[in-house]
């Protein structure tokens, strides 16, 4: 039961992005942007097309998004529907920056190049949630303390088994997060310019 | 506008307190690492020295549709057999559904089949869109429930599948719920099952899968008593190889061989010496295989049987072949069924042994049936007729 409800809310935030990203854009009027989203929402998520909603098309074929996708995506609503930012843009950025470096090394890996598979730390882990957690001492003392939380999100949400997995790489990354964050990367010009110092540093 | 109010509002103290509540439950549930059990071996030693005998039948004579295959069988608790396999208009279609029927040792005769569960069934349970239905295997748990793992396609081809799972309190009359299990991190793409599961000295279970999205290679998964994912092992890795066949040899030992879906075809083998946390190199065993499926098992007396097609194209002749040297030396004895008219098909065996030395084969017979052969330790090792 507890494994039903982040994955239903994050069917929420999919759609929503995906709503407000969309046919939101096209509503100039804040306010009546936030209804024309919430109407479309509520439709996409319980009327049936087909035997299913729009969330559960979705969820067919992309599956649930980890915590850290939740994150950004809740992040991007914000933005659409109110202007605001739940997380700092250069906390989002490092964010998205460190999956584009894992994701590149780490989905080819568990896609079968080389004998090693990385996706197997995230079964029953302990270096993985230790890394995390280090990563995340390391954010806070560089006053990132907003990308230091959010890097515990994940790893509380695995203790409480909130999604159907039970492997901790699920709830750190997915493809979603992953493509979002290649393509901020490359029509970013903020982002690019953060890898830009990232790399004279 | 930014996001200042958290950081501001939560001290180091506070953000610490978090940060355990974080990593320590993780650690303390998973330190120290489990270490992999031993393989379940059988310490039985005799072979059934009954006299010859080997009967061919099938599981279905009309087997309700016009397309089956991927069929699996497991001994019942009473001694009766069951097998799955799916059927439809064509593999792959959106009608197939997973079919299953009881062996009665009384009357030696199959059931009519019966639906065990629809495309349509799985999606009303985990409400995802499931095109299609695919290869299934049955598993014996610790305390005599039944599992049952079976493929679902919702994107795609079988490429895009993934596995699902329900259990059975009443060896396989009823069946609950399925649900689904989470293997790779690429939106679930893709494994599959085919090859009998294995077990270990706790208990757990070892389910033998493969991956065919992008890669081709072959894993095994380390379930506990709730089919729950304890650990998944990589076999092979590259884009050759599926479908993997592992019988253990000794309580640490165990050889995996595999389909090889590379160019140059020929049945692969791999070696695990550490109860199957490692495993070695592949290499090329010298048997002719056309890139299908084989089943096979250890016998009381260590040799090992495999069923395989032993044809370079095609998969109109099936054999069983026996090593009396853990793997390193096949020779092949009998045919199951050899036609050689390049249309023919016999293939996707599945070979159990039953508690009383009794051999059960099931495999695809021209896609319109399922063959089925039993069979017992002199018929293997008499003089062939």
């Amino acid at each position: 039961m507890m494994h039903n409800i982040l994955p239903f809310v994050g069917q929420i935030l999919l759609l929503g992005v995906l709503i407000a990203v969309l046919p939101g854009r096209l509503v100039k009027d804040a306010r009546r942007r936030t209804g024309v989203v919430a109407v479309l929402l509520a439709a996409g998520m319980l009327l049936p097309v087909y035997g299913l909603t729009v969330a559960q098309w979705l969820r067919s074929a992309v599956g649930d998004p980890g915590v850290l996708t939740m994150v950004i995506f809740a992040n991007i609503l914000s933005q659409r529907l109110s202007g605001r930012n739940l997380l700092a843009p250069a906390a989002r950025d490092s964010l998205l920056l460190g999956v584009i470096v894992i994701g590149v090394v780490f989905y080819p890996m568990a896609l079968g190049v080389g004998a090693y598979d990385p996706y197997h730390f995230g079964f029953a882990p302990v270096v993985l949630p230790v890394l995390v957690g280090l990563v995340s001492v390391v954010a806070w003392f560089r006053a990132r303390r907003d990308l230091a939380i959010v890097l515990l999100l994940p790893l509380i949400a695995f203790n409480l088994n909130l999604l159907e997995s039970v492997n901790l790489w699920d709830y750190l990354l997915d493809p979603i997060l992953f493509f979002y964050a290649v393509v901020q990367g490359l029509s970013g010009s903020r982002f690019i310019q953060l890898m830009k110092r990232r790399s004279k540093a | 506008m930014t996001f200042p109010k958290i950081p501001s509002t939560l001290t180091t103290p506070a953000y610490f307190l978090l940060l355990l509540a974080a990593v320590v439950p993780l650690l303390y549930r998973n330190l120290p690492p489990k270490t992999t059990p031993d393989f379940v071996v059988s310490s039985a030693t005799a072979l059934d020295k009954s006299p010859a005998s080997m009967s061919k039948s099938f599981v279905c004579e009309d087997c309700l549709v016009p397309s089956v295959h991927g069929a699996n069988i497991i001994e019942k608790l009473d001694g009766s057999l069951f097998a799955t396999w799916f059927g439809g208009s064509r593999e792959g279609g959106k009608d197939v559904v997973l079919w299953g029927a009881d062996f009665s040792p009384a009357t030696l005769s199959w059931s009519t089949p019966r639906r065990i569960i629809s495309p349509a069934e799985t999606r009303a349970a985990l409400g995802r869109y499931i095109k299609t239905v695919g290869n299934s295997v049955l598993v014996r748990g610790e305390h005599g429930e039944l599992w049952l793992y079976y493929v679902t396609v919702s994107v795609g081809g079988w490429a895009g599948s993934s596995l699902n799972v329900m259990l059975s309190d009443d060896d396989g009359k009823t069946w609950g719920a399925p649900r689904r299990l989470i293997t790779s991190p690429f939106f679930n793409f893709s494994t599959l099952d085919k090859t009998a599961p294995l077990h270990y000295s706790d208990g757990t279970i070892g389910l033998p899968v493969y991956h065919e999205f992008i890669g081709k290679f072959t894993e095994l998964l380390h379930l506990d008593n709730d089919s729950r994912i304890l650990d998944k092992t990589r076999i092979t890795h590259g884009r050759h190889s599926a479908q993997p066949l592992v019988l253990p040899l000794a309580s640490q030992q165990a050889i995996a061989l595999m389909r090889n879906t590379a160019d140059d075809p020929g049945l692969l083998i791999s070696r695990t010496d550490d109860a199957g946390r490692h495993w070695s190199a592949d290499r090329r065993l010298p048997l002719h295989n056309p890139d299908s499926a084989v089943a096979g098992l250890r016998r009381p007396d260590g040799s090992l049987l495999l069923v395989f097609n032993d044809t370079l194209e095609g998969r109109s002749s099936l054999a069983l072949a026996i090593s009396r040297d853990r793997g390193k030396h096949w020779q092949t004895i009998r045919h199951f069924d050899q036609i050689n008219d390049g249309k023919s098909e016999f293939s996707y065996p599945y070979l159990i042994r039953a508690g009383n030395g009794t051999m059960h084969l099931l495999y695809t017979w021209n896609r319109k049936r399922i063959r089925y052969v039993a069979f017992n330790d002199e018929w293997v090792d008499g003089d062939k007729p």
